[in-house]
């Protein structure tokens, strides 16, 4: 139990310290404000008004959760180890394993705040308009944090060794080619040297497109429970392995 | 009880394996209830000792053990309090939460805790700040929440990196008065200074290194005896004469050295009594005045400043 609770400490402290920082209220109040801005243009649009509230209310919702886990994700680690309270934390009885953990686990907790929130506002906001209560919506709001979750993964991973500015260039071409489809990627690319490059990294990136499911929640498809369950399992899997893997390196890090 | 609390054999760290080693066989020992001052210039490895002793960083070779354990082990950090060098603590806290925060890493009992933490704040002086964020404390409260959030697990141990620096000397003396209460609490201290005549006051043992070696271990009364005998005594003088400064000059010799003068007064620093004799012998007569005479006594940055610069020579010659 001792190192849960060890686990348990840090992410508590991690998420209290992102709920005292001004960003997360700039992000809920731009959410505000865009969830508020498109509700209304909705009402003066006559076709197909609840498609496209969907439409660019879950597209905004996802960019946002973007910006929050990319910025969350860069100066997560890097501030603690430029800052130097690393060392006053790893002086103390905790590996660098359960600090790790600890420190990934409060910046989950402060995503999936924000998703709970933004899915409530959008729940809301299209049964106001529409009077029907859909469940596609909060399925959407699932997926999107199991990809946050593998993003900010592999966010941690790239600090150990890339600067901030350098790895939120890795983490927006994570997202980029997460997303893309092999079919895409081979018309947008002529060399095939290339094409088999990037062929590689999409094998081993992860396939971030498995939790786009807009389309679903656009046009109101039944969502299957076998689908979310491997999804989740998926990106559980993905998100264990790539932080054991940077505990392997953090552990032989001179810090 | 253990005896030894720090044993450091044949340490060697090297950070990338073509890069010159930051420690080279260290090898040194610290006794319980004792406070030892691990002295060195910039790049001499100070700060890389301390984080092998924490076990933040691994060794490349030699061993390390605290209290008898490897450094990495919980049993042996959970009888360590750390003070980083210039530390950040996350502004946004207030001291009492942040010290719940370092307590849950300790295990430290819920009923327990609360106790601990309003003593650790008493000791230090910050009971009437404790729930005031951090971001409104100066420099010097700062370093004292540092002091206070190491002695929250009552430790053996105290690994103190640089605690005076860039403090005021007010800021300085509270520090040392906190060293110096615990040591009578019979704590083991190591800490880092560049603060020599701070370090002077309150440590037993002295290390000093020079690019990663150790070039002295002793106890700090050994080695002013030691080298009291090898620099020159110095005596400080303070007279006044009714002349200008290239005149007074004429009647010094060579030796003597003005080390500051203010209209018609100077203040020499010679050599030994039987030059001071000889010059007083000269000038009182002539109408001079001597306002003040003492001999300077040996210090830890005397000795300091001199072996830094007898291993430099050193090293200029073997090379």
């Amino acid at each position: 139990m001792r190192p849960l609770n060890k686990i348990w400490q840090v992410s508590l402290f991690t998420f209290k310290d992102y709920l005292y920082q001004k960003f997360f209220y700039i992000i809920l109040l731009l959410s505000g404000a865009f969830f508020c801005f498109i509700y209304y243009i909705n009402i003066f649009n006559l076709s197909l008004p609840e498609k496209i509230l969907k439409d660019i209310g879950f597209n905004g919702m996802h960019l946002l959760c973007y910006a929050l886990t990319l910025l969350l994700g860069i100066t997560n680690l890097a501030r603690e180890i430029n800052s130097r309270h690393i060392y006053v934390i790893l002086s103390k009885p905790i590996s660098k394993e359960e600090y790790l953990w600890g420190r990934f686990l409060g910046a989950v907790k402060m995503i999936l705040l924000t998703i709970i929130l933004l899915t409530m506002i959008l729940t809301l906001m299209v049964y106001f308009r529409t009077g029907e209560f859909t469940l596609n919506i909060i399925w959407g709001g699932l997926e999107i944090f199991l990809e946050q979750a593998i993003i900010l993964a592999h966010l941690y991973f790239f600090s150990l060794f890339a600067s901030p500015p350098l790895n939120l260039i890795l983490g927006i071409s994570i997202i980029i080619l997460g997303n893309l489809s092999f079919n895409y990627i081979k018309f947008i690319l002529n060399s095939s040297f290339l094409q088999g490059f990037a062929f590689f990294l999409k094998v081993i990136l992860p396939d971030l497109h498995y939790f786009n499911i807009q389309s679903a929640i656009i046009n109101n498809y039944f969502i299957s429970p076998s689908y979310l369950l491997i999804t989740t399992i998926y990106s559980f899997c993905y998100t264990l392995l790539i932080i054991k893997l940077t505990s392997l390196f953090l552990a032989h890090k001179n810090l | 009880m253990i005896d030894t609390v720090i044993e450091v054999n044949n340490l060697t760290k090297y950070y990338t394996p073509k890069r010159k080693a930051a420690l080279k066989n260290v090898t040194f020992k610290v006794s319980a209830q004792r406070v030892c001052a691990i002295l060195g210039p910039n790049g001499a490895g100070k700060t890389t000792l301390i984080k092998i002793l924490l076990g933040i960083i691994p060794p490349s070779s030699g061993e390390v053990k605290i209290l008898g354990l490897s450094p990495a082990s919980r049993e042996a950090k959970e009888q360590i309090g750390f003070l980083s060098e210039f530390p950040y603590y996350p502004e946004n806290f207030t001291p009492k939460e942040l010290l719940r925060y370092y307590a849950g890493l300790f295990n430290i009992k819920t009923g327990d805790k609360e106790n601990r933490i309003k003593n650790v704040l008493k000791l230090v002086g910050l009971e009437e700040v404790a729930e005031q964020k951090l971001r409104h404390f100066s420099k010097g409260m700062l370093q004292r929440f540092g002091i206070a959030q190491c002695l929250l697990n009552n430790p053996k141990l105290l690994i103190l990196d640089e605690p005076m620096g860039g403090l005021d000397p007010q800021g300085q003396k509270n520090i040392r008065d906190i060293i110096l209460n615990l040591k009578g609490e019979g704590k083991t201290i190591l800490f880092s200074s560049h603060q020599l005549t701070e370090a002077e006051m309150v440590c037993d043992e002295v290390v000093v290194l020079k690019e990663g070696e150790t070039i002295i271990q002793q106890t700090l009364e050994t080695l002013l005896i030691q080298e009291q005998e090898k620099l020159p005594q110095g005596i400080e003088m303070l007279i006044k004469y009714p002349a200008k400064e290239e005149e007074f000059k004429e009647l010094l010799p060579k030796e003597v050295e003005v080390m500051l003068t203010t209209k018609d007064t100077f203040r020499l620093k010679l050599s030994d009594y039987k030059q001071a004799n000889s010059l007083l012998g000269k000038i009182l007569p002539l109408g001079g005045r001597l306002i003040s005479f003492r001999a300077s006594r040996i210090t830890l940055e005397d000795i300091f400043l001199e072996i830094i610069k007898t291993k430099g020579k050193q090293n200029e010659t073997s090379k």
